[in-house]
């Protein structure tokens, strides 16, 4: 049943490998799949750990549902489908609410996510300098948090470095076009709130 | 200049916040943590909305059987001794009784008595005409041998004699005064012109 991989090439070839119930080529989709699935997830629910159930559960329900998968578009593309549908139920479970309401809110919520290495101070920058960038930084993530789901998700997508356009699109499942206004349209809306905290431009 | 250098801060400042949010990579061993679960049956997700639904609809329930009993649940109806009656025309002391139990005196459903209140008697009966034995003269009631004795719990009241009501007098007539009307005085006003501002 579990055979070596050979140097395959194509996602295709592992595609068709999995269906013929080779579980170690599987295993190969997932290693090279597994960052793009969970910085979907992770754009869609927030929290990594969060981000993380739902990244294994789109690969087993994806394992499950191979068979039907025909090759008439990308595999990948096919997987973030599975994935964000998962991610959505995950968001709008009354579960999660119900945990979301029973943890109170951090002040500092995101600051966690900071870069280590953008908070060593940097020589070239003074201390003032580095603190107001911090808290543009918080207040930054702050506003992208209370985006529009719409926007907030095109925004985080598009800015997760692993998705194309099209992907997104697909995922979405709303044309390209739209996904590209909805990302400017993101960006403009974080302009005009920061603007009317004090950043406007002189 | 200075206004593209604040316009590309905050660009970078978005694009660092986005990065910040969603570049991360999975945890380590993820590849190890889903092959097992491959073949293993699916979860059964739906158990826990289900029970978080059944919780919350419990809760909820409480929530409106309390606010329903807002003085907590409703003690149970006491039996309230008859003390020494105060004397009244109309309530002729009966035969001396120990602490004799005459009726049940439920206590009202949404209200509860201070703790630093004194306890309520049933001294002349409740309040709604119903019959108690501190209301009853002494011929109407059986002749109590001693404390020991049962009393009857309920018996017919003899019915009271006529009331005989006298015809009412005419009132006589009322005597009103003519009222006399005084002209208001106002005296008259004199004008005194005004002095220059400073």
């Amino acid at each position: 049943m579990t055979a070596a991989v050979p140097s395959i090439e194509t996602d295709l070839e592992l595609v068709r490998l999995a269906q013929a119930g080779d579980v170690e080529a599987f295993g190969e989709l997932v290693e090279r799949n597994r960052r793009a699935v969970f910085r979907a997830a992770l754009a869609a629910v927030g929290s990594p750990a969060e981000a993380d159930d739902v990244a294994q559960e789109a690969f087993i329900t994806a394992y499950k549902k191979l068979g039907s998968f025909r090759g008439e578009s990308q595999f990948r593309t096919w997987l973030l489908s599975i994935t964000w549908r998962k991610a959505i139920d995950r968001r709008n479970s009354l579960t999660r609410w119900l945990k979301l309401a029973a943890t109170p809110p951090r002040d500092d919520a995101g600051a966690d996510m900071f870069d280590v290495l953008d908070r060593l101070p940097s020589p070239l920058r003074s201390q003032e300098e580095a603190v107001a960038d911090q808290e543009l930084h918080r207040n930054v993530t702050k506003l992208i948090r209370t985006l529009p789901r719409k926007l907030r998700d095109a925004l985080l997508l598009a800015g997760s470095g692993e998705h194309t356009y099209e992907q997104i699109a697909e995922m979405l499942g709303t044309p390209v076009g739209t996904i590209k206004w909805r990302v400017a349209e993101a960006r403009r809306v974080l302009k005009r709130k920061l603007s009317a905290l004090g950043y406007a431009y002189e | 200049m200075r206004m593209n250098d604040r316009r590309t801060r905050i660009d970078d400042a978005i694009d660092r916040a986005v990065r910040d949010l969603v570049r991360h990579d999975p945890p380590a061993g993820f590849r190890r943590r889903v092959l097992p679960r491959l073949d293993s049956p699916a979860r059964r997700t739906f158990f826990w909305p289900g029970l978080t639904a059944a919780a919350a609809l419990a809760v909820v329930t409480m929530v409106v059987t309390m606010r329903d009993e807002p003085g907590g649940p409703t003690p149970a109806p006491q039996q309230t001794a008859v003390s020494e009656p105060a004397p009244s025309p109309a309530v002729v002391p009966t035969a001396p009784s120990q602490g004799r139990v005459t009726e049940q005196v439920a206590p009202p459903r949404s209200r509860r008595a201070p703790e630093n209140e004194p306890v309520r008697m049933a001294t002349f009966g409740p309040p709604d005409g119903r019959v108690s034995a501190a209301s009853l003269k002494e011929a109407a009631l059986p002749v109590a041998g001693g404390a020991d004795e049962a009393v009857p719990e309920s018996f017919t009241m003899p019915a009271p004699p006529p009331i005989a009501v006298g015809a009412i007098e005419p009132p006589p007539p009322l005597a009103i005064p003519p009222i006399v009307v005084v002209p208001i005085q106002i005296p008259r006003m004199q004008l005194m012109p005004v002095s220059p501002p400073r």
